[in-house]
């Protein structure tokens, strides 16, 4: 009797494609960004590789501590000895989990070096951060992108679950004064090392993050989906595991005169990238579109001078505010200075400009932004297009 | 003077419940902070020193008593459960 071996084709999927709902292309080809990758970061990229996600985005300017190791399944005891970055070693880790994953990291701040453009290509950004602020920011630019993103919370054995999306809820107009205090607080520290000290006092564990996590995972998997009847934009989670409280709350609506709720129409793609000269960047506005007296408006005030407060000497930089204390804009002598005092600054540039000659990146814009223009009549915005990572 | 409605607050995570009396035209601030200031050991700030958010749900409801409401405003009855929940930031 001739035996005849079947050979079974590897199939990552072969198991949800047993679910009604599942739809192999549209997880294949989609795109999440996650913010933050920490206990909660973890647990979130760990499930969203299991599911085979075609492509994230991770995000996170710290480095992995060994108080980190209790929380995170990705990172290992070497990893904080070669103080290596959370978002390199969860990449790492993930495609040993999955190797399908295409993925991208910034190493860098979400306010500061995340371009819009990149945000925009993303189906969902799930949140992960450890304060207030980033959250606001996560918010606006969502927002701004017309963008849904989950947010979690965690502490002791609380986790908080919410969905945020223009027209179903605001995180921006739900701010208590308690909650603006600390982000008020947060904003008044010059840089990220000063920041990173008050923050991560915070007793977590892996418990509730996994929990929150499985919930932020779900609720992204039926945005990419597109369920959008199913999805809980309406009603937020809130569970505390000593009390054994599970509550489901009803979400509040949005107001009026809320600094988040702004998204333009229409972002035109200029064939320019944040590694390019503000030169390249007219002369295309000109050629492409047809736009001859542009103003460029900047999100941050652009530091060409400063005052060493303690010796009252002059410095000429350029930088942008928040950069005051990055390498990647002033160098080590300006850092040093304890007490800076900016003297020129400009928030909007032209043509007509003395620096011309300079990258938009050494100003303090992102690769992939999106970037508002004034002309005579209108505002436009326009996409650093040639930065787009997935064309 | 304002009619008052006796309620429980019940504090979130401890789940201890305080019986109070409060006037209808009180919004969740006035409530939450009256509670911290009576001295029920109820955390105000955090590990690090950050005040604690809290909000005010109404157990059965189960939907936050906005910021600019009053206990009548949001239709809080006499008896009613009231949870304080802390709101939590970490990652
Ligand atoms: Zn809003």
């Amino acid at each position: 009797m001739a035996i005849q071996i079947q050979t079974h084709a590897k199939d990552w999927e072969e198991n949800y494609k047993r679910l009604s709902w599942w739809d192999s292309e549209s997880v294949r080809k989609a795109k999440v960004m996650v913010v933050g990758a920490g206990a909660l970061g973890n647990e979130v990229l760990k499930n969203l590789a299991l599911l085979n996600i075609g492509h994230l985005c991770i995000i996170d300017f710290d480095r992995i501590e060994y108080s980190n190791l209790s929380r995170s399944v990705l990172f290992r005891e070497k990893d904080c000895e070669q103080n290596l970055y959370k978002s390199k070693v969860a990449a790492e880790r993930i495609k040993e989990i999955n190797p399908m994953v295409n993925i991208h990291t910034i190493e860098g701040d979400f306010q500061f070096d995340v371009g819009h453009g990149l945000i925009s290509a993303m189906d969902v950004i799930i949140c992960c951060v450890d304060n207030r602020l980033a959250r606001l920011h996560i918010n606006r630019k969502s927002f701004f992108n017309k963008k849904a993103w989950v947010n979690g919370a965690i502490e002791n054995l609380i986790g908080q679950m919410e969905v945020y999306k223009d027209a179903h809820q605001c995180y921006e107009c739900n701010l208590s004064e308690t909650e603006w205090q600390s982000i008020n607080a947060r904003i008044g520290c010059a840089d990220i090392a000063q920041k990173n000290i008050i923050a991560g006092r915070v007793p977590t564990t892996p418990l509730s993050a996994s929990i929150i996590a499985a919930f932020q995972c779900q609720e992204a998997l039926k945005i990419i989906h597109g369920l959008e009847s199913n999805v809980m934009y309406d009603s937020n989670l809130y569970i505390e595991g000593m009390s054994n409280t599970f509550l489901q709350l009803q979400a509040s609506a949005q107001k009026e005169n809320c600094y988040s709720h702004y998204a333009p129409e229409t972002v035109h793609p200029l064939s320019v990238s944040s590694k390019d000269k503000l030169e390249k960047f007219f002369q295309v506005l000109k050629s492409d579109w047809n736009i001859d007296r542009p103003i460029l408006k900047l999100n941050h005030n652009l530091c060409l001078s400063l005052v060493n407060k303690d010796t009252d000497e002059l410095h000429q930089v350029l930088a942008p505010d928040f950069g005051l204390n990055d390498p990647r804009y002033v160098s080590e002598q300006i850092i040093q200075i304890e007490t800076k005092l900016v003297k020129d600054m400009v928030h909007e540039i032209t043509p007509e400009s003395e620096l011309l000659e300079y990258r938009l990146e050494s100003i303090g814009i992102p690769a992939w932004d999106i970037l508002k223009i004034i002309t005579e009549d209108e505002i436009r915005y326009f996409e650093l297009a040639e930065d787009n990572i997935y064309s | 003077m304002t009619k008052e409605i006796n309620i429980i607050i019940r504090i979130m995570p401890t789940a201890d419940d305080i019986e109070v009396s409060l006037p209808l035209d009180a919004t969740p601030k006035d409530v939450i902070d009256a509670l911290l200031d009576a001295g029920l050991g109820i955390p105000k700030l955090d590990d690090q020193g950050n005040p604690i958010s809290y909000k005010l749900v109404p157990k059965e409801k189960g939907q936050e008593i906005p910021q600019d409401n009053t206990l009548m405003d949001a239709e809080v009855q006499e008896s009613d459960v009231v949870l304080m929940l802390p709101m939590v930031w970490a990652g």
